[in-house]
């Protein structure tokens, strides 16, 4: 066995979270890849809730359904994981009498009780009985005791050397239960790898925030809204060390229009939001549209429409930020699908923003947000703060007409010139113009010209497999490891994955992959299929709905899906 | 005899872009007044144009940034508020005016409004307010007063709803200064303005204003002359008065003055006094 899926489930409140980041974090300084991922529902407490901990020896980065081991926290916890097919015979649960005691009599074999309250309460106090729980997982692979030691430390040390012993204690008295665990029913074999002790922990959310620093933005003007939020609160706390303006807005309105005010100024500003935040930005992206102001948006997407599944995941707003706001202007739509792409390509969000001033957005969603994974260090070594500010001359025109339809961009106050600029139509010095021909040459500056410039600037998709390939499955941000899994798993199947990064506007250079393919599928986690829309509308190209892996059920998907789906193709 | 051909200019002709006139507004308009005050107050300030700002919305008013010598931003409807807010935060050593229409900044941008108030944000938001949608051809607004006739509140019923009284508004949002005057008590309203764009903090001072051809002609007030002499006969200079008791009504009485006027630590002021704190 090279991976094992440790599933823990509860009310929100029950402190699975902690008890994961516990596990999380020692096994993956212990030398393990691990990779959490978390569905949860709309509510501060109560309800059901699960988190995915996947250890392995390879990367697995991606929700599978089997799961190995289960905890359950509360009595909901085994029904919620049969309801979506996530429990067998197979699985390990591993809980308190009065969870498990029913399923223990009907499956001795895979179910172990472990009184965590009792012992927690013997350690001293209920309060520990999740310390419990991870030292009975954490014994189960190798984890040395100093790395657990160091972590308690860590964690509790503010609250007293008496916290830290008593999770200590806590934790011992787990790995005992744990023993018992490994020699009557589930002995791992999983060799860690001291190469992923250095590497970090981190979220989407960390990975998006991260790049956003790197790419030197210095002003971020946001409305809270799931799942975006995490951007804004990690800026925050990082606002004074980098140097970072947070203004957390009256509304999403307000956050947009702050945002481009910041821009003009001379700020490299972005907004992070939600479908519903985002559509009430339509204006003010519009206003970007015309004023050729740069912004970066990052967009974290959940299930619409409206107030939709708040806390779940889709791929439902790709048409959404391509086709939104009245008028046609430029923009670019960048869709990380692992952690060291939310990383470089919100880095490069600004630099492309400010070099064809136009809106650029990061375009997550839930699932990958909320996912955390070890991760290499970033590599920091090609990474630039691109800066396009011109100082200004007396004669200074905001929209002179350019061969490359790039007008250079002044701030106010960095030169001699004045800066002016009009949300209505205007003429090359920024004033307001209804001369006809002027708003010919204003629209072929900015749309036309610009729009050629940034498709030769295009991020072409990461191939993944072999390149004499028949099947092509063509797939967009958080499925990028999900599918990499299983055309890993099924090697010599003929089959590769075209992973596209930048998903607006596409080049044509991308058709050469497509057309070598016999046979071209697309996996997307929304209803209608539209990133095909886009590749049909950008590139000509058609991808058979018969071909089409859709799921809109709110949560990602699982390996177990891709798996069967793709068994349909190949050689 | 030779003849001296003498060109007159306007004092303040230095400050606005005399390629972009003849102005868009119609004869007896205020925003023209109101334009002329903003030019004088930062003529008397003495301020670098090349460090101002003027941000507009939408609407008759909003088409004033596009007059000045200085940065402009004509903002979308509603939204120059937040957009200046951004510029501020961005480079504090900007000076950010507003100027802006009672529907631009009350209605549409009625949230941006209050919240910068409550923020205290510095910047000086100059408000005409001719108590209708001019440039939409005449709509009643938030400041219409009921039963007032407009293109949507005809004859004979007039405005179902009630006006915002935009001082008590402002001052109860936390703005910290805040005046009022009408559009012929151009001096007194030009050193308000001052006031405000000196004030470190939000400043709003509520202009006043006429618009003959549209509020005007739906409420049979008269032409542009008229209307701003009734402006003269019913404004009622009242400084210092409690800003919830600056009465505004249209027929009678406008209660004018400076109403609020107090000290209170500035949004960008406090984010630099942390950095510093905690910078050591």
């Amino acid at each position: 066995m090279d991976e094992v899926s440790i599933v823990l489930a509860g009310a929100a409140g029950q402190g699975i979270e902690t008890v994961a980041d516990f596990m999380a974090t020692v096994l993956k300084n212990a030398g393990y890849h691990v990779f959490a991922t978390r569905e949860f529902m709309s509510r501060i407490r109560g309800g059901t809730n699960s988190l995915q901990l996947r250890v392995s020896t390879e990367t697995r980065a991606a929700y599978r359904r089997r799961t190995d081991i289960m905890i359950p926290l509360s009595e909901t916890a085994i029904p919620h994981l049969e309801k979506h097919s996530r429990l067998s015979d197979d699985t390990l649960v591993i809980g308190e009498d009065e969870l498990v005691g029913a399923r223990a009599k009907k499956n001795p074999e895979r179910t172990a009780v472990i009184r965590f309250t009792e012992i927690a309460k013997e350690v001293g106090g209920k309060i520990y009985s999740n310390t419990v729980a991870a030292g009975a997982i954490l014994a189960l692979f190798d984890v040395e005791d100093e790395t657990v030691s160091e972590y308690l430390t860590g964690r509790f040390g503010s609250k007293g050397e008496k916290v830290v012993e008593q999770n200590k204690e806590a934790y011992h008295r787990g790995v005992e239960e744990g023993k018992r665990i490994r020699s009557d029913f589930f002995a791992l074999d999983m060799k860690p790898d001291s190469k992923i002790t250095g590497e970090m922990l981190i979220s989407g959310t960390d990975s998006v925030a991260m790049g956003a620093i790197a790419g030197g933005c210095n002003f971020i003007a946001s409305y809270p809204m799931s799942p975006s939020t995490g951007v804004l609160v990690f800026l925050s706390q990082q606002a004074t060390e980098f140097g970072i303006v947070v203004d957390q807005a009256e509304d999403e309105i307000s956050a947009m229009n702050k945002g481009l005010g910041a821009w003009y100024a001379g700020a490299r500003a972005m907004v992070t939001t939600s479908g519903g935040g985002f559509a009430l930005m339509s204006e003010g992206l519009s206003l970007a549209g015309i004023t050729e102001t740069p912004m970066v948006i990052h967009l974290a997407q959940r299930p619409g429409p409206a107030t939709g599944l708040p806390t779940r995941t889709e791929q439902g707003d790709l048409l959404h930020v391509i086709r939104t706001a009245h008028g046609d202007f430029p923009r670019i739509v960048l869709t990380p699908g692992t952690l060291e792409d939310g990383f470089l390509l919100t880095q490069k969000a600004f630099n492309l923003a400010d070099k064809y001033q136009v809106p650029v957005f990061v375009l997550t969603d839930q699932y990958f947000v909320d996912s955390s994974s070890n991760t290499p260090v970033f590599d920091l070594g090609g990474i630039e703060v691109e800066r396009y500010i011109v100082r200004t001359e007396t004669e200074y025109q905001r929209y002179r007409l350019t061969d490359s339809g790039i007008s250079p961009r002044g701030i106010p106050g960095h030169g001699e010139g004045l800066v002016c600029v009009d949300s209505d139509e205007h003429d090359e010095d920024g004033h307001i113009t209804e001369d006809l021909h002027v708003r010919v040459d204003m629209v072929q500056k900015r749309v036309m010209k610009k729009m050629r410039a940034i498709r030769e600037d295009f991020i072409m998709p990461e191939l993944v497999g072999p390149e004499d390939y028949s099947t092509l499955v063509v797939t967009w941000g958080s499925n990028y490891h999900v599918v990499r899994e299983v055309l890993e798993k099924i090697d010599d199947s003929g089959i590769s994955m075209l992973h596209f990064k930048q998903t607006y506007p596409l080049s044509e250079a991308v058709l050469e992959y497509l057309e070598r393919a016999d046979c071209v599928v697309s996996i997307e986690n929304n209803a209608t299929g539209q990133f095909t829309k886009i590749l049909q509308d950008e590139l000509g190209f058609t991808i058979s709905s018969d071909d089409m892996l859709l799921k809109y059920n709110g949560l990602p998907f699982a390996v177990e899906e891709i798996e069967e789906f793709l068994s349909n193709y190949g050689r | 005899m030779t003849t001296v051909q003498k060109t007159l200019s306007h004092p303040m002709a230095k400050y606005i872009r005399e390629d972009r006139l003849p102005w868009i507004y119609c004869p007896g308009c205020s925003v023209g007044i109101v334009t002329n005050m903003v030019a004088r107050a930062i003529d008397n300030l003495g301020i670098d144009f090349n460090k101002v700002v003027i941000i507009s919305g939408i609407g008759c008013t909003g088409r004033s940034s596009g007059y000045f010598k200085t940065g402009s931003f004509h903002t979308t409807h509603g939204r120059a508020i937040a957009f200046a807010e951004g510029v501020k935060i961005a480079n504090p050593d900007l000076e950010v005016i507003v100027i802006s229409g009672d529907g631009d900044i009350a209605a549409i941008g009625g949230n941006h409004l209050i919240h910068a108030c409550r923020r205290n944000i510095d910047m000086t938001v100059v408000c005409v307010n001719n108590f209708n949608y001019g440039m939409t051809g005449g709509q009643f607004g938030p400041t219409t007063e009921h039963e007032r006739y407009s293109q949507t509140s005809p004859p004979p019923i007039g405005n179902y709803e009630h006006p915002f009284n935009l001082v008590k508004l402002a001052a109860s949002s936390g703005a910290s200064f805040v005046a009022r005057w009408t559009a012929v008590q151009a001096r007194r309203a030009a050193r308000s303005i001052q006031k405000g764009i000196e004030k470190e903090g939000f400043s709003f001072i509520e202009i006043v204003g006429a618009c003959p051809t549209a509020f005007g002609r739906s409420n049979r007030l008269g032409d542009g002359v008229t209307m701003h002499k009734h402006l003269l006969e019913v404004a009622e200079i009242q400084n210092g008065l409690p800003p919830h008791e600056a009465e505004l009504d249209y027929d009678n009485r406008i209660v004018c003055g400076e109403f609020v006027n107090i000290e209170k630590p500035e949004y960008t002021a406090v984010i630099s006094r942390m950095r510093d704190r905690i910078e050591g």
